[in-house]
């Protein structure tokens, strides 16, 4: 028997314990081959037990690549190998921790991880490089401090966020702390959130116009009301649904203007009835809930609830919870005391920067700007140690991958700051253009394409060394960065945010980045942003310079990014992106075949597949350029309000972007749209050239549906197609590689 | 079984080696695959954080370790699994044989020179917590193997931290790698 299993019997919620105890059941009975690889992964994922990149036993080395001869060939899911490394996300409800639970995961990140704890974009924390045989002692762990990793990955409700400033910010309309562990808590396990065909991620706001909770790009929103009800205040929540970032970024949709809080707990179980009923289930790429929003319309949705919530069976944990709301009330752990002229070098740039004035007179709210999210064990402990002298013993981890200690007496700052500064964790700027977010990407995602953490270190190093003279109104900018199209490092929503993709030169892959401007990232993420064209990697800090000093240089008075982005048009951002749009041959400058923290040749590949030039490949380029060239005009006509020409020009972006890949196999097609669908169908579909390894043909539907359509478009039809040709265009580039490289196999 | 030991080295001159020469030299290593019983895998940088494993080379087997835990530099290695000995000294001894090999190429390859001492810890706070009874019983375990003629010290007293302990000079371990 395991020594935690045993040593901690007595301590872990005993429905808690049976369930890691039949997971450890599984995870033996899978190694004799007694539960199917598809299975097991679904049980694992549902345990927040993750696979990691190259778990598929191969890895390219930067000269080829290699096969990972690991011990035995067991698999812990489809192409996903026993014995390797996988990630352990552990679920944080609302990012609140305590200083005992975050020394436990410390202890874990030692002892079976590699000694780095990762905040996440949605409060998590995850480690990485995890045998799967350690999980269940980990989350035994984890489960003896009141932690649970249930439901933290796979297709049911994830880990319920909100704003990390809860309970003593200066505009919230009430405390959404209470509700959002009721939500948590309700839901785990909930036999209604089992049947999901996608993941659902909820989020908690208690102000319309901060970021906040943000709200609207989430699966499922709340925004806190209150209002008069037979002559009294009643609690309660606006609540949105059908929000979410991924490939097409969806704003979300109003459910209902009020929902009491003694009935948003039954109206969430109805939501989540209709998902699980009607949802997709088959194809995965459509199977959010955003798509089933979109597809039946808002309208008919709310009434497809309502229908549900009025059959749904009473249930007293609906009501019950409102007996303990104040539970979660906080008070200082010492009066509060204040402090004057105070000359410590360096913390009059972290106090402007890092500290928030609470709502509470004389307390304050710090954040911990973490680079790229990670902490150490050995900070961890200390910070543990800092928490409980200054807090009364909580702190939250935030979306913006950062920790938020509350209720600092505000005379406690200076001496607090030395002993942040001691342990490396008073680095000002939070929530600043040096705070950059990112997504693991090609460091340890198995879907990352460029290396978004190392893009983001090296642009927090560039603008950190610069960070007193930048212009305040740069200051204030958000960046953000993913690997992929995903949008896990929440690229859409940023000032400027950029997702890796690869472009080819002479053969060779190119890391680059597509940039994204004019996210908006208050208002709950208000509006999302557009892609203008792909940068080399190499060149995105110098692409992130040209654009934030012309912005200081041409911005009219107090001109924020989003309306300097929207009058400058696409066509004049596009004149500044190009003088970096260009790739040096290899000879001339390698490094640009080199992503940021990484000393690899860069490859899209794991699985090595060489890359290599060719006439057919000129052909292809020759042509895949004027797709480009029509997407970009469908987001000027789109920028123009002119929705009928935007949309015209996203379909003939896509179908010239499919026409380049019928053409590559010197396929006479011309230019009709129906024999340019069908032959792009047979050849590239249908033998299924066109998948992605991850995502299948999900992109090439979006053609096909818009071949299809006959409906009129909207502006919000039209924006996703624009975003959808953009993917089209990608999707194509990937499949030319893939082309190539197995013509050079051959 | 103890479920992780750790043994690090650190460098002569308290100054973190050169980042990308050591994820160079890592990365070359995978590429050769020359270490016996070892499957490397990956390299994970942290260098932007501080007190901390900074470069990892991760392997199947074990973690091999840019370390400026403790806010000092060092080459440190992790075992991890497939043990082959029993035992606690057994252990030790297996992970010094181990450690010892990854030192010695990382001074050829990478021209750093190591202090006169090492650190040792045991990374399983379930079978060896970092308790007073057990900071006596394991210091006597490592006496006859690390410090024979020199001095052993825990390296933390607050239970938090993994049982550990640092072996200084003119002990039959440290003799030995220098003997290297």
């Amino acid at each position: 028997m395991s020594i935690w299993k045993d040593s901690l019997k007595n301590r872990i919620p005993k429905d808690w314990a049976e369930e890691i105890d039949l997971f450890e059941g599984q995870i033996k009975l899978r190694k004799q081959g007694g539960v199917d690889e598809k299975v097991f992964a679904e049980t694992r994922l549902r345990r927040g037990a993750y696979g990691q990149r190259y778990d598929n036993g191969q890895r390219y080395d930067g000269i080829k690549s290699q096969k990972l001869k690991f011990p035995t060939d067991l698999t812990k899911g489809p192409d996903t190998k026993w014995d390797a490394l996988g990630m352990q996300r552990i679920k944080l409800p609302f990012g609140s921790m305590t200083p005992k639970q975050l020394e436990v995961m410390a202890e874990l990140a030692e002892e079976y991880a590699d000694g780095i704890l990762h905040i996440t974009t949605r409060q998590d924390v995850q480690l990485h490089f995890i045998h799967i045989e350690d999980t269940p002692d980990l989350m035994r762990r984890l489960g003896a401090v009141g932690i649970t990793t249930r439901e933290a990955c796979g297709n049911s409700i994830r880990n319920v966020t909100a704003c990390p400033l809860a309970g003593v910010c200066h505009t919230e309309v009430f405390d959404v702390t209470p509700y959002a562990h009721a939500l948590f808590e309700f839901l785990l396990g909930h036999d209604d959130v089992q049947g999901f065909g996608r993941k659902v991620k909820p989020a908690f706001s208690g102000c319309e116009h901060e970021a906040c909770g943000l709200v609207k790009m989430h699966d499922i929103g709340y925004l806190a009301q209150v209002r008069e009800i037979d002559g009294g205040l009643k609690r309660g929540f606006r609540v949105y649904v059908g929000g979410g970032l991924g490939t097409i970024p969806h704003q979300a949709k109003v459910l209902t203007d009020f929902v009491g809080e003694d009935e948003f707990l039954a109206l969430t179980q109805a939501v989540c009835r209709i998902y699980a009923r009607l949802g997709e289930k088959r194809n995965r790429n459509r199977a959010r809930l955003k798509f089933l929003v979109a597809d039946v319309g808002i309208e008919e949705f709310t009434r497809l609830v309502n229908e549900e919530w009025q059959a749904l069976p009473y249930d007293p944990r609906w009501k019950a919870y409102l007996d303990s709301v104040d539970r979660f009330d906080e008070s200082p752990c010492h009066e509060t005391d204040t402090f004057e002229g105070v000359e410590v070098e360096g913390f009059a740039e972290w106090h402007e920067s890092n500290v928030y004035l609470q709502r509470q007179e004389g307390y304050a709210a710090v954040t911990l700007n973490l680079p790229l999210g990670d902490i150490s064990v050995n900070q961890s402990f200390t910070l543990a140690d800092i928490v409980r002298r200054f807090t009364p013993d909580t702190m939250r981890t935030t979306v913006e991958q950062n920790i938020v200690l509350r209720w600092v007496s505000v005379g406690d700052l200076p001496t607090l700051y030395q002993a942040l500064d001691d342990i490396g964790l008073a680095t000002p700027g939070a929530a600043s253009i040096v705070d950059i977010t990112s997504c693991p990407g090609t460091d340890t995602c198995k879907l990352g394409v460029s290396a978004s953490r190392g893009l983001a270190g090296e642009l927090r190093t560039q603008l950190a060394a610069r960070n007193g003279n930048l212009d305040q109104a740069i200051k204030d900018l958000r960046v953000k960065v993913s690997g992929c199209f995903n949008s896990c490092g929440h690229h859409h929503v940023a000032d400027i945010g950029f997702f890796g993709n690869s472009r080819r030169r002479e053969g060779r892959a190119v890391p680059h980045f597509q940039v994204v401007l004019g996210g908006q990232w208050k208002e709950n993420a208000g509006s999302y942003g557009l892609a203008v064209g792909a940068v080399p990697s190499k060149n995105a800090p110098k692409v992130l310079d040209a654009l934030t000093e012309r912005y200081a240089r041409e911005r009219r008075n107090d001109e924020n990014f989003q309306a300097w982005i929207a009058r400058l048009g696409k066509i004049e951002i596009k004149k500044t992106l190009e003088p970096y749009t260009h790739v040096p041959l290899f000879e001339q400058d390698p490094s640009f075949f080199i992503d940021w923290g990484d000393v690899r040749n860069f490859t899209m590949s794991d699985l090595g597949i060489g890359e290599c030039a060719g006439e057919v490949v000129s052909l292809f380029s020759l042509n895949i350029s004027q797709a480009e060239g029509l997407a970009f005009d469908a987001l000027v006509a789109l920028d123009e309000g002119n929705v009928k020409d935007a949309d015209e020009k996203a379909y003939r972006a896509m179908l010239q972007a499919a026409k380049s890949l019928v053409l590559s196999k010197s396929l006479d097609v011309g230019n009709d749209p129906d024999a340019i669908v069908s032959e792009f169908r047979k050849h590239f579909f249908d033998t299924e050239l066109f998948f992605d390894k991850f995502a299948k043909g999900k992109f090439a539907h979006y053609l096909f549906d818009r071949h299809k359509t006959t409906v009129k478009p909207t502006i919000d039809s039209c924006r996703h197609l624009v975003h959808e040709a953009n993917l089209f265009i990608e999707a194509a580039h990937t499949c030319d590689a893939r082309m190539a490289a197995e013509e050079e196999a051959v | 079984m103890l479920k992780r030991i750790k043994v690090k080295f650190p460098f002569a001159e308290d100054r973190a080696a050169q980042t990308t020469k050591v994820a160079t030299t890592f990365h070359r290593w995978i590429q050769n695959q020359t270490f016996e019983g070892h499957l490397l895998i990956d390299v994970a940088n942290y260098m932007h954080v501080p007190n901390s494993y900074n470069i990892i080379l991760v392997a199947h087997e074990a973690d091999i370790v840019l370390d400026s835990t403790d806010n000092h530099h060092g080459l440190a290695y992790v075992r991890k699994n497939t043990w082959t000995s029993d035992g606690v000294e057994g252990q030790i001894e297996e992970v010094m044989d181990y450690a010892k090999t990854f030192k010695t190429a990382f001074q050829n390859d990478l021209c750093m020179t190591f202090g006169d001492y090492l650190e040792l810890s045991f990374l399983d706070r379930g079978l060896a917590p970092n308790t007073p009874e057990n900071q006596r019983a394991y210091a006597d375990v490592l006496r006859p193997i690390l410090a024979k003629s020199g001095t052993l010290e825990l390296l933390h007293q607050d239970p938090r931290y993994a049982l550990g302990f640092r072996a200084t000079s003119h002990s039959r371990a440290v003799d030995r790698m220098n003997d290297e």
